[in-house]
């Protein structure tokens, strides 16, 4: 039912990525997402390509729970292809009807950006298929800590965001329960204008809006009798600690940031 | 006629993956009208999700609801109408309140029942003041309210409807012995006025006692027991082996029965207790 | 009047007043001149109706609410006094009505562990302290399962491993089982009586069933801000006819024989169960 929705899209496994130290893994993306940019040939994105692939692979998460991850942007890449192909020129011309050129150049440029996207895509989402929403927090927490010397409330970002996640699948069952006492009063969400719709949600927000400031009340009083007060003295039960894995993971991206380089210099440029 | 039935009812969750569970299993039921039904179960039994398919907020995965013999999902007109002639309060209802006053959101059924201005009023101020609601209450704010209030509120605002059939989802949940027998003489009274059937979710096998014409016993997804007050709590071994249990003065004479007393074992509430043992003892009560 | 050892008394009230001031300036009296000593490793149940105050001495006892006037003693540190808040809490640990509202983790070893974090204990320590209090309340094979998906009780257990963890003296609970189904009011019941009779943690109950008061050392009834009864449950729920004239339960035995005894038989006053009812009534009826 509702209950077992999953926050996310975390898919449980013990593949060697899903055992990355969250923080190395949140870093090596955001590295991995600058080197896809970095590629400019074909030889180079074929390289960062042949190394996503790689990745499905070792993350044991199934082929066709990453294929989900492109469908929403399915049309994002038909779109960007599209224009590419029509309106990127240089080369020689394929086709030629009316005042519409089909370029050598547009197609490897529409090939290029399709395939970039795809990655970029398959890459963050391996980041969330292997870790979990709280680590992730977690891990952002503890990388952005050094920022506390600018006077930015890392801590309590991060408590907000964990409590958030917290009470994501606590407030899904609430709305399902007050949506479902106002359709035994009447409601209708389905039928009428868009207006009528809208102002249908009314019961529903109204509700969800008083009981939540309520909850945040509770809770804040809960939190002050467990000794809540902010991040100052507190201690971690759970220590993140980088092992053998993270470095190897480490050297295995800078050995494809200097490859890509290689190619990079080596090859023809697709896109300027 | 019966005027609330259920044919092969089942629903399903999580249906097509490993994790499907039968919330409800082939429930066959027939409710006469003017009963006052009292559903007892536990947690997981699938009450819950029994009333729920009695006004169509669930869809049968097998089965058929009939509302005075007809099935209420035949057309789009008969499943609107079925949500207002099945009233159904869900637990701790005054957690839906959202309008600007107490009389509005009372209003809000009737309103969505599309009647005209007159009978809405009409029927807010009878519901308000069925249930106890003064009058300057009405034209606060339902936030306003205390617990007590707004849980009458928005139980008035179901009675609005003026539904054949009432549910209530465990009306007392939460309240203070005073606000329990209180909440419960109010269904009692609401039946006893309107001749409407009333049905009646509850955990306590003794405040239903000595309110309910009929009981009915809910059990891993099927219907266990139905029966009047006096067929089911006679059941004291089935129910004791699915974790429930009779009322403690049940047990008193059941007790006494054992000892040896001639004496009666239909003892389900405090009052009939004190007047078995009163004729036994040759005295007859005040 | 007997002195008694203030040592022994964890939670002292003395002439505590407390006051609340509703949305029209109504100034509602909640808590009127309480006097009140609880001893180290009492289980002591507060029974009373919505209203009669309850709640809020709980609330004045780990100072979310600071009386008017007289003071509220916790181990010796008066409440009121802002330094000592931090270390009250430490003694008295709370957990509140509505399961979901005090879980603030994702997964339940890390709420359980919230507590001793806060307290700056060390890692391995935390550790320790939540693996144990999870073995004591039975949910150590529910360590790594999201909150969200536990029933009712089970969060409630959970709530009170948090405080466990924090190896607090005592624990008030407030209508801790008031959100919960039969199931889960018993897991809840057997779990905090366990943990007093077996780790000497001091107990306070505050609750409206009546079933669950009968269970404790001894009980305490309030009614509009004042202590009305306070003794052993025999010696209160005997008192009949005062119990459910401030809108309370007292177990069917009593009643029925209280009923009785009006009706002129004899029956003595202080039945509380269904063994005790069947004796009685045996004995009246053969004599």
């Amino acid at each position: 039912m509702v209950k077992d929705i999953t926050i996310g899209q975390f898919f449980p496994g013990d593949s060697i990525l899903h055992r990355l130290d969250a923080r190395m893994k949140l870093v090596l993306t955001f590295a991995l997402i600058v080197i896809i940019f970095v590629c400019k040939s074909f030889f180079s994105l074929g390289l960062m390509s042949a190394f996503v692939v790689f990745l499905t692979l070792i993350s044991r998460v199934p082929l066709k729970t990453i294929l989900k991850s492109l469908k929403p942007i399915v049309f994002i890449i038909i779109f960007t292809a599209v224009l590419n192909i029509f309106y990127t020129t240089g080369g020689a011309v394929l086709a030629h009807f009316w005042i519409i050129k089909i370029t050598e150049k547009g197609l490897f440029t529409a090939l290029f950006m399709a395939v970039r996207i795809i990655c970029l895509i398959i890459v963050s989402s391996l980041l969330t298929y292997t870790t979990t929403p709280t680590r992730l927090t977690d891990a952002l927490e503890r990388l952005l800590s050094p920022l506390k010397i600018l006077k930015i409330e890392v801590h309590t970002i991060a408590m907000m965001m964990t409590l958030a996640l917290r009470f994501i699948p606590t407030l899904i069952e609430e709305i399902d329960r007050i949506m479902n006492a106002q359709k035994a009063r009447g409601a209708d969400w389905e039928s009428g204008s868009l207006l009528s719709r809208s102002k249908a949600l009314i019961p529903v927000l109204i509700p969800l809006f008083v009981s939540s400031f309520r909850r945040a009340y509770e809770l804040a009083f809960a939190m002050e009798c467990r000794c809540y007060r902010g991040g100052k003295g507190r201690t971690r039960m759970k220590q993140m600690k980088l092992g053998w894995r993270d470095f190897a993971a480490l050297a295995v991206n800078s050995a494809l940031l200097a490859g890509i380089v290689m190619l990079n210099i080596f090859f023809p440029s697709v896109i300027s | 006629m019966p005027v609330i039935s259920t044919r092969g009812l089942t629903h399903l969750y999580s249906k097509g993956t490993p994790f499907e569970v039968a919330a409800i299993k082939d429930i066959n039921i027939d409710i006469e009208t003017g009963e006052l039904v009292g559903i007892i179960g536990h947690t997981g039994s699938g009450k819950s999700t029994l009333i729920q398919h009695l006004n169509g907020i669930l869809k049968p995965e097998q089965g058929t609801v009939l509302l005075e013999g007809k099935d209420i999902w035949e057309s789009k007109v008969s499943i609107k109408a079925a949500r207002f002639k099945v009233g159904l309060c869900f637990q701790y209802p005054e957690y839906q309140l959202f309008e600007e006053t107490v009389y509005k959101d009372i209003a809000f059924g009737p309103k969505n029942m599309k009647l005209d201005e007159e009978e809405i009023d009409r029927r807010v101020h009878k519901a308000a003041d069925f249930v106890g609601l003064k009058e300057e209450l009405l034209q606060k704010s339902p936030f306003d309210l205390s617990g007590g209030e707004k849980r009458r509120a928005a139980i008035a605002g179901v009675m609005a409807m003026e539904p054949k059939v009432l549910i209530l989802d465990e009306p007392t949940a939460g309240l203070d012995p005073h606000g329990r027998d209180r909440i419960l003489r109010l269904i009692r009274e609401y039946r006893d006025n309107t001749g409407s059937t009333v049905l009646l979710v509850s955990h306590s096998m003794e405040d239903i006692a000595g309110l309910v014409t009929k009981v009915m016993v809910l059990e891993k997804s099927r219907v266990a027991m139905y029966g009047t007050v006096q067929e089911v709590y006679s059941r004291r071994r089935e129910l004791l082996s699915m974790g429930l249990d009779v009322p403690q003065v049940t047990r008193i004479f059941a007790g006494l029965r054992e000892r040896g007393l001639n004496i009666s074992g239909d003892v389900f509430t405090v009052e009939q207790g004190r007047r078995e043992l009163l004729r036994y003892l040759g005295k007859g009560a005040e | 009047m007997e002195t008694v050892d203030m040592d022994e008394n964890i939670i002292s009230f003395n002439h505590v007043s407390f006051t609340y001031e509703s949305e029209e300036k109504v100034r509602v009296p909640a808590v009127k001149d309480v006097s009140l000593n609880i001893r180290k490793g009492e289980f002591v149940a507060v029974l009373g109706h919505n209203g009669s105050g309850k709640s809020t001495l709980a609330k004045l006892t780990n100072a979310i609410l600071i009386p008017e006037s007289g003071t509220v003693l916790v181990n010796g540190m008066d409440t009121s006094d802002e330094d000592l808040i931090y270390d009250i809490r430490r003694t008295a640990g709370m957990v509140f009505q509505n399961p979901d509202n005090q879980i603030v983790a994702t997964i339940v070893e890390e709420d359980v562990a919230f507590g001793p974090e806060n307290l700056g204990v060390a890692p391995a320590e935390i550790r320790r302290k939540v693996d144990t209090a999870l073995q004591e309340v039975g949910m150590y094979e529910y360590r790594l399962r999201e909150p969200h998906k536990l029933s009712g009780g089970q969060k409630q257990r959970v709530a009170i491993a948090g405080i466990l963890a924090m190896e607090t003296s005592c624990i008030i609970l407030d209508e801790p089982t008031a959100m919960l189904d039969p199931r889960g009011r018993e897991e809840v019941m057997k779990t905090i009586l366990r943990l007093n009779k077996q780790m000497g943690i001091t107990v306070l109950y505050i609750t409206h069933f009546m079933d669950e008061a009968v269970q404790a050392d001894r009980v305490i009834v309030m009614d509009y801000g004042s202590i009305i009864l306070d003794g052993s449950p025999r010696e209160v729920f005997s008192q009949v006819e005062r119990i459910k004239s401030v809108g309370l339960d007292v177990p069917q035995a009593s009643e029925l024989c209280f009923l009785l005894r009006g009706d002129g038989v004899d029956l003595p006053e202080d039945v509380l169960n269904a063994e005790e009812c069947i004796s009685a009534i045996l004995t009246a009826v053969k004599g």
